[in-house]
């Protein structure tokens, strides 16, 4: 991707099994870092932004603390409903965030995900999201839908929602 | 048996479940529809359809559609690794006893003497 603000990668992590089956998106956002935490860890906020293009939250349950969850559907364009279930299991202000994905509440798991946001300026947080695939067969799938793509969709509407485009 | 048997870890992994352990036990009398097996579990379409792919996934079950009815099976003889893995761990610790087991009579019959 040629855009430096906007760009997928696969950096590997030391265990190569683990990196075959790891996604890693960075996504400079021109907000202070407390600006893109507070959209983030807020049961009002997070929902309005999260999902990719024109995907909506529908939240059952959400509690976005250490030990906490966030059970909802994320509702397609085409009107396909998506069960999520998300279980925090580290939320450390402005700089961490790390959740584990089940499909849908009690369902199977996905993945882990880790949120790591650093401040590059006053104005300027960088915004990187690791998800490691529960197996290589699920990131591969992963893959053939656009995960990427996808997931760089949900940081640019988090850009969007914070006002830095 | 290899140290890591990714067979093995998959149909444990696949067992390690309620739903999916629920949904084999209902399998087990006879095929069933998926919108069958999802209806005791009180779970969203998806998310079961999601718990079945990881029992299909290990072998352990089948599916096929039928119009737009998918329909799950048993693999009967998926379940023979964890069989046999547990047998023998089973015959090893039991081995392991008989061994303790003569140990003990030995002393007993040391310390009569």
């Amino acid at each position: 991707m040629t855009d430096p603000k906007n760009e997928a990668s696969t950096t590997p992590p030391l265990d190569p099994d683990v990196a075959a089956r790891t996604m890693v998106l960075h996504r400079v956002i021109n907000a202070p870092r407390s600006a893109v935490w507070g959209a983030w860890i807020n049961p009002e906020t997070l929902p309005s932004w999260w999902g990719p293009d024109g995907f909506s939250c529908r939240t059952q349950r959400i509690d976005l603390r250490t030990g906490g969850e966030w059970v909802f559907d994320m509702i397609a364009p085409d009107g396909t409903v998506f069960p999520n279930h998300h279980l925090y299991t580290e939320v450390r202000p402005e700089e961490h965030i790390a959740y584990t994905l089940l499909w849908g509440e009690n369902g199977p798991e996905h993945a882990h995900a880790s949120v790591v946001l650093e401040e590059l300026d006053d104005s300027t947080t960088r915004v990187t999201l690791a998800m490691t695939f529960t197996t290589a067969a699920e990131w591969q799938e992963a893959k053939g839908f656009g995960a990427e793509a996808l997931g760089l969709q949900t940081l640019g509407k988090l850009a969007r929602f914070v006002g830095a485009e | 048996m290899a140290k890591h048997d990714p067979t093995l870890s998959r149909l444990f992994h696949a067992l390690a479940d309620d739903t999916r352990r629920g949904a084999l036990t209902r399998l087990a009398k006879a095929p069933a529809p998926v919108t069958e097996l999802a209806e005791p579990t009180g779970l969203k379409l998806p998310t079961v359809m999601r718990h079945l792919a990881v029992l299909e996934e290990a072998g352990l079950i089948t599916s096929f559609k039928d119009g737009r009815t998918r329909t799950c099976a048993l693999v009967p003889e998926a379940l023979e690794p964890v069989r046999s893995w547990i047998e023998e761990q089973r015959a090893q610790w039991e081995a392991r006893l008989d061994r303790l087991d003569a140990f003990v009579m030995q002393i007993m019959k040391d310390d009569e003497q």
